[in-house]
């Protein structure tokens, strides 16, 4: 059998197509409520596709990640709430449309855009990153090392303010991971005589506590502050933009895609970024720049089409080298690896009919992620007003159920409580979640490099790094990823003051 | 009035302390095993050092806004108490019945009144679990006394 027959095979069975949908309304409606994040929502839902064909539970992962870009903005556009920060930019001019009335309208704009960014960003993944994967079969321990750590610094120098509160979480998260027994000299570290230390922390219910139970009790401190009550304008008229309007927003679209595309591929710059320069390069290139921010789809356009386009992007460094991009796709490298798939060459070798099926499926996952805006977008508008009084509750139960389902073991609940609470005091202290879960997952990796290169090196490890080419770079980028905070906010205020 | 030290002062400290203990313990590790751990101790601890520099320059330049952060609040920690409670009698009551029991207990923390939304809340959740894992994961939810 050929491989596309494969393909289409592992993709169009009702148990892909059903994880799909779910997926997509899933993220969509994650998204949609502000304080939930797609990462959260990836985290709750990873212990589902345990038990999933990869293909299915990889597809819904990633379905759910670009769904809730676009679900953030449905909030961004109605009710003026981003319910992504990468939905910021698209609430200047979305929220201006619905008050004059067109909320419709400014949904239908985004659907569209957010639908092609999307595609466009699927196809880029599919062509540019078999190539790219060519480069990890050049990877030996000190390269692993080294990326690791980069990808450490990455996450750790762009979640939060504070570069070193950043880099500390990364580190709290190495210390983490060396719990267990060591596999070279079976010694049990850190296990404190406990047993069930001895297999290490499992990742999947630390996971789960760090980034959902955390969230759910930094909403309930709000609990009691008047909730405001949005109101949402009549949605009338008609969702699909004319002809006309398409056409004109045609070439805002492909460029927006092209530097979501870019940086997503960039590590660390993630969805808020790519909107915030679309909507300036799109309002360089206008004829009519004071036009942006009175309630113009060019300003839906291009955020939405760059914001959805990332998402695409930031699968290319995950699948190819393993490093994650921002803290959601540290959480899908999580929930690649409770596959069995290591990112690297052998995804698009070995593994290739998963591979493929999943950017394939990706791909699919944005066009369903129209029909149903287009069909459903003024529903789910709604979902934005369900009160925390309920969702709080489901929230915690599938964080009970999602940790205790991965081994059927309660000590997993009692791990992730732990892991919550070590979330909770972790973000209201300025540190970031997203490092210490990387670290979890990289730890070990960078500690086989780390022991391998001592003995290959035999002793004198800085020159042995030195002649090697690709640690050259990768220790160039890593200072760059340090540096690159400073440069990042500056660009930030800058956008931000424009606007 | 005497200056509140800020929370980073204490974080640090925490740190270096915890780095220092868990170093100590790398002394009955074989030698390739501690190596690692003892880098990443040492990393912990330095950055440990900075947020402690970092916390006490906070506190010369008073800032209120920073001070004022409550780490302790109420309803959060309530939440986590009626968590801790709901998790420890899972083994007892079963999951189902543990899980009622914290969604009835959860809502009306959350001032949630309205008796139809509750029952409404509870079942949907409760039968979703049980559609989603039990019957289509095969995955063996405690059972406790009751049910």
């Amino acid at each position: 059998m050929d491989v596309f027959t494969i393909i289409f095979e592992k993709i169009l069975n009702l148990h892909t197509l059903l994880a799909l949908l779910m997926g997509v309304v899933g993220g969509m409606i994650i998204g949609g409520l502000p304080g939930l994040s797609a990462t959260m929502g990836v985290a709750l839902l990873i212990p589902l596709t345990f038990g999933m064909d990869p293909v299915a539970g990889l597809v819904m992962l990633t379905a759910i990640y670009t769904a809730a870009v676009y679900g953030g903005s449905i909030s961004a556009i109605l009710v003026h709430t981003p319910g992504t920060p990468a939905s910021a930019a698209t609430a200047l001019d979305g929220y201006k449309l619905t008050l004059k009335g067109e909320g419709m309208k400014a949904l239908g704009v985004s659907t569209v855009s957010s639908v092609i960014g999307g595609f466009f960003s699927g196809l880029a993944l599919l062509v540019l990153a078999p190539p790219l994967s060519l480069i990890s079969l050049k990877f030996n321990a000190p390269e692993y090392f080294l990326i690791a750590i980069f990808g450490l610094t990455i996450i750790g120098s762009l979640v939060t303010e504070s570069l070193i509160k950043g880099l500390a979480a990364g580190v709290l998260g190495l210390i983490a991971g060396l719990v267990g027994v060591d596999i070279l000299t079976g010694y049990p570290r850190y296990t404190f005589g406990l047993s069930v230390l001895e297999s290490g922390i499992s990742l999947i219910p630390a996971m789960i506590g760090l980034f959902s139970l955390s969230q759910a009790l930094m909403q309930a401190e709000e609990l009691g502050s008047t909730n405001k009550k949005q109101v949402i304008n009549e949605l009338k008229g008609r969702v699909l933009p004319k002809w006309k309007e398409f056409k004109s927003i045609i070439p805002t679209i492909i460029r927006s895609s092209i530097i979501g595309i870019f940086v997503g591929i960039l590590p660390g710059a993630g969805g808020d970024v790519a909107s915030w320069v679309s909507l300036n390069e799109a309002k360089r290139f206008s004829k009519k720049p004071e036009k942006f921010g009175t309630g113009c789809i060019e300003g839906i356009a291009a955020p939405e089409a760059a914001n959805n386009a990332v998402t695409g992007g930031a699968l290319i460094p995950l699948l190819t080298l393993g490093i994650p991009g921002s803290s959601t796709t540290a959480v899908l490298l999580g929930g690649l690896i409770i596959q069995g798939l290591i990112p690297g060459r052998e995804l698009f070798t070995t593994y290739a009919n998963i591979t493929y099926s999943v950017i394939i499926g990706f791909i699919l996952a944005n066009i369903l992620m129209g029909v149903c805006g287009l069909l459903g977008a003024r529903y789910f508008a709604k979902v934005t007003k369900v009160s925390k009084a309920i969702l709080t509750p489901i929230i915690i139960v599938l964080c009970v159920v999602g940790s205790y389902a991965i081994r059927n073991n309660i000590v997993d609940v009692y791990l992730m409580v732990v892991f919550g609470v070590i979330g909770y005091f972790m973000r209201k202290t300025g540190f970031h979640p997203a490092p210490v879960v990387l670290a979890l997952i990289l730890g070990p990796i960078a500690e086989n490099g780390f022991r391998q290169s001592i003995i290959l090196s035999r002793g004198n490890m800085l020159s042995y790094f030195f002649s090697r080419p690709i640690c050259i770079i990768l220790m160039i980028l890593i200072v760059l990823a340090v540096l690159s905070p400073i440069y990042m906010n500056k660009f930030k205020k800058a956008n931000m003051q424009q606007d | 009035m005497k200056k509140k030290l800020s929370h980073d002062v204490y974080i640090g400290i925490l740190m270096i302390i915890f780095s220092v203990f868990m170093y100590l313990k790398t002394g009955d590790m074989p030698k390739g095993a501690a190596t690692f751990p003892k880098l990443v101790l040492t990393t912990f601890a330095f950055f440990g050092f900075l947020i402690f520099l970092g916390g006490m320059k906070k506190t010369k330049n008073f800032n209120t806004k920073e001070q004022n952060i409550n780490l302790f609040q109420k309803n959060p920690m309530s939440v986590l108490l009626i968590v801790v409670i709901y998790v420890s009698m899972i083994n007892l009551l079963g999951f189902f019945t543990s899980t009622s029991l914290f969604i009835i207990a959860l809502m009306l923390f959350f001032r949630e009144r309205r008796i139809k939304t509750i029952v409404l809340t509870l079942l949907g959740v409760d039968l979703f679990i049980y559609l989603l894992f039990v019957v289509q994961l095969n995955v063996f939810l405690p059972r406790g006394l009751l049910f």
